[in-house]
């Protein structure tokens, strides 16, 4: 491993455009799902993107996988180009990257035991031989806290919690050096979240693993991720350190987001809602952006230009902020 | 009891799962509470707590397949001594609910003002002209702009939160004493759900309604709740006016909610071991017992009861108030 350069994958004014029919005769219109995005994912640092429906977090993750290919943007794993390669070379970019999906209901196959689920990148990717897969398998169990005799089971037979360990599990199989995280808490309970968190710090720490790790729940984020990059329909508002992101939230929107979360301690009744909330916007949706700021139509904090230029991410304060506040 | 201080008196019900050639599958296990005029009260548990069924039976919409024992009483009338017919009229009336997903709890075939019309022409008996212009009245109560276009949206025209906002404009529209909210903000985006939130607070105040809110998000209840019930493994495991439930968790169930909630970088997490039980594999004795870090042998030889340890305040668990959580 190159130790003197900290990228791990760098992301540059990536852009995914999906062509949509609304309806019989209609013309077909364009979604931009992801509109011009960079970042940076370290070494063996958690990087979140966090958003509400429809920001384009999870198409992003798409895109650095190659399960769908974007209109225009670099994607560099270790300094080489992710979006040109083909054959082995693309095979082997597959193992370094592996994806854990939101709902670990959906992504097992409940015809294969736990043993075939994990043993099949094995058996894909030719790592070891044949005569390992158990002893593999085995260890990597053990790993997620799961015993040896989980093989020989199916998915039904296990509850959430444990079905997204085996899907950890089986991210982990080939030994990847970066692991996409799409949501992995969303469909657990709240006590089972708390152990799914801390398995991931623990392999994290344990083998030196790298994240993307994507989540509309701030709190989840504030406590596992080192940079964040918060995504408002399709774009990056602002990025920065977690803590200090989360101390000083200067876009409007991510300040709109932390406030938005329901609080445990200092919980003031009755008073605190009084009735004098504006009408209800409409949620953004990425098929129509407004114009200028897409935040704009929202924003307490609006004036002049925003409603007709689109502010750029401007490097403000260690950070980096689209808004023309913040100038 | 008949006191008539409580909107909703729920005494001892126990739901029923029927099973073949079986007994019954008891999900919900003996529980009690009330819900004052005005009240929100909030029932915060784990997926398959029984809080969701717990709602069903109140609301009179239990499947086919269940059946409670217990009573409920709603402005001191029992409910299963009414006729289906006057049951039917409480439903949507006096009593309304709230669903969590708005997509699945909406006909994707009617516009949503027909929807909210049919309300007051069911229960009311408004002419459809007249229900009609009332349903404009409600968008407009649930802050939905242009209510006059948008009453002739159909629900797949309209966000997630337009929906739930529809979804409160029914539920409102013959002004219930009691709404029963089931995770009526889990499927939104956080900033959508404090707006649909606000509304919804600010609905049941200028109204005086009564709300049941049922969620699995602490913070949720926490900001909006007088009072809350922990439910676990079909049980209340702790109840008290919410401020001293936060501050002062009597229940080392609760007590482990809190902890796996994270609250900052620097804090660690603390999870509950294991997993939730299936109703059919409770352990004995505590229910929670299991996932327990203070367990002792004690708790698996007994269910403990519910016990006041201090005014309101109710835990069902022996360590408490002897330094236990």
């Amino acid at each position: 491993m190159d130790n003197r350069d900290m990228k791990l994958m760098e992301v540059r004014g990536l852009k995914k455009y999906f062509q949509m029919k609304s309806g019989f005769l209609s013309k077909p219109h364009q979604v931009k799902a992801v509109d011009g995005v960079d970042f940076t994912i370290e070494r063996n640092k958690v990087f979140a993107i966090v958003g509400e429906s429809g920001s384009g977090k999870s198409t992003v993750a798409r895109l650095l996988l190659r399960l769908i290919e974007p209109q225009e943007g670099d994607v560099l794993f270790k300094g080489t180009d992710v979006l040109t390669l083909r054959g082995d070379a693309l095979k082997a970019y597959r193992r370094s990257v592996q994806i854990i999906f939101q709902d670990p209901f959906a992504s097992l196959n409940p015809r294969m035991k736990i043993y075939g689920a994990l043993s099949e990148p094995l058996k894909i990717h030719k790592t070891v031989p044949r005569a390992q897969f158990r002893e593999r398998v085995q260890a990597m169990l053990a790993r997620v806290g799961l015993d040896a005799d989980a093989m020989e089971r199916y998915p039904h037979e296990f509850s959430g919690g444990q079905r997204q360990r085996i899907c950890i599990a089986r991210a982990l199989m080939l030994g990847p050096e970066l692991v996409v995280a799409d949501e992995p808490l969303s469909s657990l309970d709240v006590s089972i979240q708390a152990q799914i968190l801390n398995l991931l710090i623990q392999i994290k720490e344990d083998i030196g693993l790298s994240f993307l790790f994507i989540s509309h729940d701030l709190s989840v984020v504030q406590y596992f991720s080192d940079k964040i990059a918060v995504m408002y329909l399709g774009r990056i508002v602002e990025t920065g350190e977690t803590a200090e992101l989360f101390d000083t939230p200067m876009h409007p929107y991510t300040q709109m987001l932390i406030e938005s979360v329901p609080k445990i301690i200092g919980a003031k009744p009755s008073q605190a809602h009084q009735q004098t909330e504006d009408q209800a916007a409409d949620t953004p949706s990425p098929i129509e952006i407004p114009e200028g700021c897409p935040f704009h139509p929202r924003c307490p904090k609006r004036f002049s230009p925003c409603a007709t230029t689109a502010p750029e991410l401007k490097p403000h304060n260690g950070r980096l902020i689209a808004c023309h506040l913040s100038v | 009891m008949t006191d008539t201080t409580w909107l909703l008196s729920v005494e001892d019900v126990s739901i029923y799962f029927k099973r073949q050639g079986a007994e019954g599958l008891k999900v919900v296990n003996s529980i009690s509470f009330g819900v004052q005029r005005g009240e929100i009260f909030g029932v915060v548990g784990e997926s398959g707590c029984g809080k969701s069924v717990t709602a069903a039976a109140i609301m009179g919409i239990l499947p086919q397949n269940a059946y409670y024992e217990g009573d409920i009483y709603f402005e001191g009338q029992r409910l299963s001594s009414l006729t289906q017919e006057q049951q039917r009229g409480l439903r949507g009336n006096k009593i309304s609910m709230i669903f969590q997903e708005p997509m699945t709890s909406l006909n994707p075939v009617l516009t949503v003002g027909y929807q909210i019309a049919e309300v007051l022409m069911v229960h009311r008996g408004l002419s459809k002209r007249d229900a009609m212009e009332r349903a404009v009245g409600l968008l407009d109560d649930v802050k939905i702009p242009s209510p006059t276009l948008r009453i002739r949206d159909y629900p797949h025209q309209m966000s997630g939160g337009m929906r739930q906002r529809v979804m409160i404009a029914m539920a409102i529209a013959c002004n219930p004493a009691l709404v029963l909210a089931d995770e009526p903000t889990t499927a939104l985006d956080v900033t959508v759900q404090r707006d649909v939130l606000k509304l919804l607070r600010g609905i049941q105040e200028r109204f005086n309604m009564s709300m049941v809110l049922i969620t699995h998000d602490l913070g949720l209840v926490s900001e909006n709740a007088a009072r809350v019930a922990i439910m676990y493994a079909g049980r209340i495991m702790e109840t008290a006016d919410t401020q001293t439930l936060f501050k002062r968790p009597g229940h080392p169930y609760t007590t482990g909610l809190l902890n796996s909630i994270p609250k900052g970088r620097n804090i660690p997490l603390i999870p509950i071991p294991g997993f939730v039980p299936k109703p059919d594999m409770l352990p004995d004795g505590c229910k929670f017992s299991d996932r327990c870090g203070l367990v002792e042998k004690k708790c698996k030889e007994a269910e403990p009861e519910l016990i006041e340890i201090e005014p309101g305040h109710f835990a069902r668990c022996i360590l408490t108030g002897k330094g236990g959580a």
